[in-house]
């Protein structure tokens, strides 16, 4: 249902901002699908150009991550330089974007997301302006699986020595 | 061997079942425990840093009702008023824009936000920009929107003489005029007022008011809808008529009175039917507790939860609050299910009121980084209980604070004693916890741990409605005025005094001459990127806010504890 939910919203969100005529496109990198580790976090760079004749003041961003599990996501880096504030017509930024933690315990499967950009033109517009996905695969921590295979084979050995017993 | 090894196998697999379960356990419930983290979150710049809402549905669907416009009427949208990147509310800076920028064809200006819904509904009153500026000039000004609470003057105490209305009101027509009763001049008589304002809302009177659109966010938090109490003032028991229900009650309103008039035509041309009005204010009402608000990063200060602080959009979130918490008249209060007779009671917990209200930035006291160290200043500076002289404050004072009359003197609180008659007309025991006094602080009335409202349905008059506040130095402070606003004049029936109020607030609901001024005190959270301050917009920033109090309640802040005051409630 949220998957649903999450693609029909993504997708209304990029035919808005496909219908504006304000637009910037992202580039992000990574942007192959990239392991994360209970605890640990990824960091998205990018490119951001303004490809439009105006420029645009990135005002907010939304970043969805689809299933909504409990990930700490750090936008600042792309809330705080000044040269996004606006990004002048024709011109591009390339830096750090935002930063995601997984928590320290998870399940192991697949994540997609996105980032849209919200703003415009002044300083108060919050339109959608840009969308990109990204995607990441939660995988087990080295010390998480040597843990669960422990707590099993010391059941198993324990069973054993109830059976010998 | 091979069967006992099976066995073995087999018994092992489900011990390692049991294992696997009680990792995944462990999992679910420690994902849950550090839970509602803003992984799936909207962020706003704004003049302090970073404003976040976390939305515990995962997505704020903007294709839902609260996006759209809902009827053939008038275009706008409950969005319209309520701004994501201004907390779910909207800066007077940001109408002004919207005005200036679509020459004032933005669907925020609409007849049910102007000076008089039914005057702007003449074209040849909004023909041109100097007409509707006049016609919407509170919105464009103070971020005002018209608010129409039905008034009954057969059982209020008091009786409406008359009222000098702000610009654009019955513009166009010749309302009958008397002598205001302080010699300032011509007011519209009472009668021709409430039967001006009756002929909108099928032969009822209803007084007009104009007031800041409260953020539609926090809603777990909120003790109290209105400003003025409207929907959830009338049932004092706050389980029977829980805030929901109040909130409830607006968006259904809203649907009729802001978005497709009395017609209740729909967009798409067909007529409302009751249910489908109520199933549209339960998806309004439901995405309004969906969300949760609040400054994340302070440009100065960083991270708000960050090096032993521990505000911020997650934090909030996550924050522990329920009806009567810390409640500074009671102590601290749950709300419990009552047997005999079937309802509910409040119990009370024995803990006292305490003031520290706000410990989120203790650990940033005496940080080396000085905006932390300011913040942690301010913090506690909002936490002192002895800083202020609470006087003349109608609602938690044993008399009645009314405009330009005292009656009464300074008999403090007056809540000592075996039993305590509550606003509400609850009489509960007394104080559980030390008695504030007169001298007292901001957590006298902001006393929701963290959030900073009243824990309780606390209606209070501090002076903000007046025609001249304290500090607006005859309306002619640019910072702090209440300018443009319309002066009720209402007359008691039983004694005669007179008083002249901008906003009879509470009153308007009640019909209680000692209700008069009357509002809730707001969440805090998100309170940076919504200016004006208070319910008639009179403080124009944080700053004059901070003067307000200062003078108001004899603190004499000085410049620096101006200042951390000011960076605190930046934080939130």
């Amino acid at each position: 249902m949220n998957s649903i939910r999450m693609l029909f919203t993504t997708t209304v969100l990029c035919l808005i901002a496909s219908a504006s005529q304000a637009q910037i496109t992202i580039s992000l990198t990574p942007s192959t699908t990239m392991p994360i580790v209970p605890g640990s976090s990824i960091s998205w760079s990018g490119t951001l150009t303004n490809t439009g004749a105006s420029d645009l003041f990135i005002n907010g961003d939304q970043i969805l991550v689809n299933p909504s599990d409990p990930f700490t996501i750090d936008d600042t880096p792309l809330l705080t330089p000044v040269q996004l504030f606006p990004l002048t017509a024709g011109s591009s930024y390339t830096g750090l974007l935002f930063t995601l933690t997984a928590p320290s315990f998870i399940l192991n499967k697949n994540y997609t997301g996105s980032l849209t950009l919200l703003g415009g033109t002044d300083t108060f517009t919050t339109n959608p302006i840009g969308t990109q996905n990204f995607s990441f695969r939660a995988v087990p921590e080295p010390g998480a699986t040597g843990l669960l295979v422990g707590v099993a084979l010391t059941g198993a050995g324990i069973m054993l020595r109830r059976r010998k017993k | 061997m091979p069967i006992k090894g099976f066995s073995l196998i087999g018994k092992s697999r489900m011990h390692l079942g049991l294992a696997g379960a009680s990792l995944l356990s462990l999992s679910l419930i420690t994902g849950a425990a550090i839970g509602q983290g803003p992984g799936n979150v909207q962020s706003f710049r704004n003049s302090a840093g970073i404003l976040r809402t976390f939305s515990n549905t995962g997505v704020i669907d903007r294709t839902g009702p609260f996006f759209t416009p809902l009827g053939q009427a008038f275009p706008i949208t409950c969005e319209h008023c309520h701004f994501a990147s201004e907390a779910w509310g909207i800066s007077a800076a940001h109408a002004a824009q919207l005005f200036n920028s679509t020459g004032g064809t933005h669907p925020l200006f609409t007849a049910p936000t102007g000076s008089d819904v039914l005057a702007a509904q003449i074209p040849a009153n909004v023909a041109t920009l100097a007409q509707k500026q006049t016609m919407y000039n509170l919105m464009i000004n103070k971020g005002l929107a018209l608010v129409r609470r039905t008034f009954n003057p057969v059982t209020a105490d008091f009786i409406v003489l008359g009222v000098k209305p702000p610009a654009g009101f019955a513009v166009g027509l010749s309302p009958t005029m008397i002598p205001a009763p302080d010699g300032s001049g011509m007011m519209i008589d009472g009668s021709w007022y409430l039967s001006y304002t009756a002929s909108s809302n099928g032969g009822t009177p209803q007084i007009w008011t104009y007031r800041r659109p409260i953020p539609t966010t926090n809603m777990r938090f909120v003790t109290t809808a209105a400003w003025d109490g409207q929907d959830t003032r009338q049932f004092p028991d706050p389980i029977r008529r829980p805030t929901t229900a109040g909130i409830f009650d607006i968006a259904k309103a809203t649907i009729k009175g802001r978005q497709t008039g009395p017609s209740l035509i729909a967009a798409d041309g067909h007529v409302y039917s009751d249910a489908e009005q109520s199933a549209l204010a339960h998806q309004l009402t439901d995405f309004m507790f969906s969300t949760t608000t609040g400054q994340d990063y302070d440009t100065l200060a960083g991270p708000l939860n960050a090096n032993g602080a521990s505000s911020g959009i997650s934090s909030i979130t996550n924050l522990n609050y329920y009806y009567g918490i810390n409640d500074v008249l009671e102590g601290d209060l749950m709300v419990v299910p009552s047997p005999n007779p079937p309802g509910v009671q409040e119990i009370y917990s024995g803990s006292p009121f305490t003031g520290n209200v706000f410990n989120v930035y203790d650990g940033w006291n005496g940080n080396g980084n000085a905006a932390r160290a300011s913040i942690a200043r301010g913090q506690a500076l909002f936490n002192q209980t002895s800083r202020m002289t609470i006087d003349d404050v109608n609602g938690i004072q044993g008399y009645n604070r009314t405009i330009g009359v005292v009656a009464g003197g300074s008999t403090g609180l007056g809540l000592t004693g075996t039993t305590l008659t509550l606003p509400d007309s609850r009489v509960v025991p007394g104080l559980t916890g030390p008695v504030p006094g007169p001298q007292a602080g901001c957590v006298t009335c902001h006393d929701g741990p963290n959030v900073g409202n009243h824990s309780t349905r606390l209606a209070i008059n501090i002076g903000v409605a007046d025609v001249v506040p304290v500090t607006s130095s005859n309306n002619t402070n640019v910072n702090f005025n209440n300018s443009g606003l319309p002066t009720f004049y209402l007359q008691n029936k039983a004694t005669g005094e007179i008083v002249q109020i901008t906003d009879p607030g509470r009153a308007t609901v009640s019909g209680k001459w000692s209700h008069i001024g009357q509002f809730k005190g707001p969440v805090l959270h998100g309170l940076v990127n919504r200016s004006p301050f208070f319910h008639s917009g009179a403080a124009k920033n944080l700053d004059a806010v901070i003067d307000f109090y200062s003078i108001r309640f004899n603190a004499n802040f000085t410049a620096q504890e101006h200042i951390d005051l000011v960076n605190f409630l930046k934080s939130l």
